[in-house]
């Protein structure tokens, strides 16, 4: 069954690296988001660090969400999914291995370019740390819980606005953990309670979210 | 694969897609060495019937026993009997053919009878060529050279032959009679005769 799983993580990022242009399209619409606000509210460096985190967060926030409804959907449409559900591995974890292979195509790309957009935000080296970290812990769990809104809206052409209803709620402990680590960090006080708490999300998120995301996936297949 | 009997057998069988109920208390055995084709008017429910007989539609009333036990009583374990080919091609574009294939292989731990399954399907040329360059019936071709290289028991063709000239329908029919000499099971939803022993059930 483990073979199973690295094949299909293996099919999909090689797929995304002949494909190309959603991991691209991810990164571009990240950097341009995070370089608009500095236009926006002014170049004011002490004004920049301080909702920097927030900026990075919830622009990372909606980049995730900018392509998951093709996580499933192209298995989907040519009858892979199917045949998915014919073989050895359960659909949970095929739900694991494409949210793992997503999360490698995009999710880790925005985590390595974080620190670059710390510094143009005028963070400090000590918040890009801290946002780093909570990216690294925020970002795999944006994708498995959006894996659930993916998978529930499969079936539908244009799915991607419904997804974004479905789980932005669902993204607000992430994005308000993920921002108060940060914000701790630069007061000095410990941001050990809220990167435990973004940790437990995630433990919560890697059992729970390819549960929900199969039975979905199987509804759809009727 | 063990060359015992192996039956599917339906009792009372009814099955509703939407509102609509597509199958009606449909009772029959589909026995192993035998090809069973189903047919019927467009939308008369061919492809429920397969999808069915997979474990894919819940909403089933009846029984429905593959040698003697009920398909949902241990359904991941049935459906690791199954080789279902729907109407669509799981063929992606970008990558070539002997990629296509060596994915699923890889999936059934077959990655050995790739090159044997591509000569069969005489694509054996194209194997680098990338799928978005293959005609319609040749990507039905590279999807039925996922045929020869499984080990599956039951075998669910839906419209196998759309898109096929007359030498890959003979090839496919090859390969049909052969999974039938060795005991395995196969159900065909097709508006073509083909040149097989059958039970045909009109839906």
């Amino acid at each position: 069954m483990f073979k199973i799983f690295l094949s299909i993580v293996k099919r999909d990022l090689k797929l995304s690296y002949k494909q190309g242009n959603t991991s691209l399209n991810i990164v571009i619409y990240f950097f341009l988001s995070v370089s608009l606000f500095p236009l926006g509210v002014g170049p004011e460096t002490e004004l920049l660090s301080k909702i920097g985190p927030g900026i990075v967060w919830v622009s990372a926030l909606f980049s995730s969400v900018l392509s998951l409804d093709k996580i499933f959907q192209a298995d989907f449409e040519d009858g892979s999914l199917e045949i998915f559900n014919l073989t050895a591995i359960p659909l949970e974890f095929l739900v694991l291995a494409k949210a793992l292979a997503y999360w490698l195509t995009s999710g880790l790309l925005l985590v390595i370019l974080c620190p670059i957009f710390g510094l143009i935000l005028s963070m400090s080296s000590k918040s890009i740390l801290y946002l780093t970290i909570t990216m690294l812990l925020g970002t795999p769990t944006l994708i498995l819980v959006g894996s659930i809104g993916a998978s529930l809206t499969v079936g539908l052409k244009r799915g991607s606005m419904l997804i974004s209803l479905l789980i932005l709620p669902l993204y607000i402990p992430i994005l308000i953990f993920g921002v108060s680590a940060i914000d701790a960090s630069i007061n000095d006080v410990s941001a050990k309670p809220q990167l435990l708490l973004l940790g437990s999300l995630l433990c919560f998120s890697l059992v729970l979210s390819p549960i929900a995301s199969a039975a979905g996936l199987r509804i759809n297949m009727e | 694969m063990k060359n015992h009997e192996n039956s599917i057998i339906l009792e009372n069988v009814s099955c509703a897609r939407g509102n609509r109920t597509v199958i009606n208390n449909v009772s029959l055995k589909i026995t192993s060495g035998k090809n069973f084709i189903i047919k019927g008017q467009n939308g008369s429910g061919k492809s429920t019937f397969l999808r069915m007989l997979a474990g894919f539609q819940k909403n089933v009333n009846g029984k429905i026993l593959f040698n003697g036990e009920s398909i949902f009583t241990n359904q991941q374990e049935y459906q690791n009997n199954i080789f279902y080919l729907s109407e669509n091609n799981p063929i992606k574009n970008t990558f070539s053919c002997y990629e296509n294939l060596f994915f699923w292989a890889e999936i059934e731990g077959m990655e050995n009878n790739i090159q044997e399954a591509l000569k069969f399907q005489k694509l054996e040329n194209l194997k680098n060529l990338p799928a978005k360059f293959l005609s319609m019936g040749q990507k039905r071709r590279l999807n039925l050279s996922r045929l020869a290289i499984t080990q599956k028991k039951i075998w669910l063709l839906d419209e196998p032959v759309n898109g096929l000239d007359e030498e890959s329908i003979l090839r496919l029919c090859e390969l049909i009679k052969k999974h039938l000499a060795n005991k395995g099971i196969v159900v065909i939803a097709t508006h073509v005769d083909l040149n097989l022993e059958t039970d045909t059930f009109y839906l």
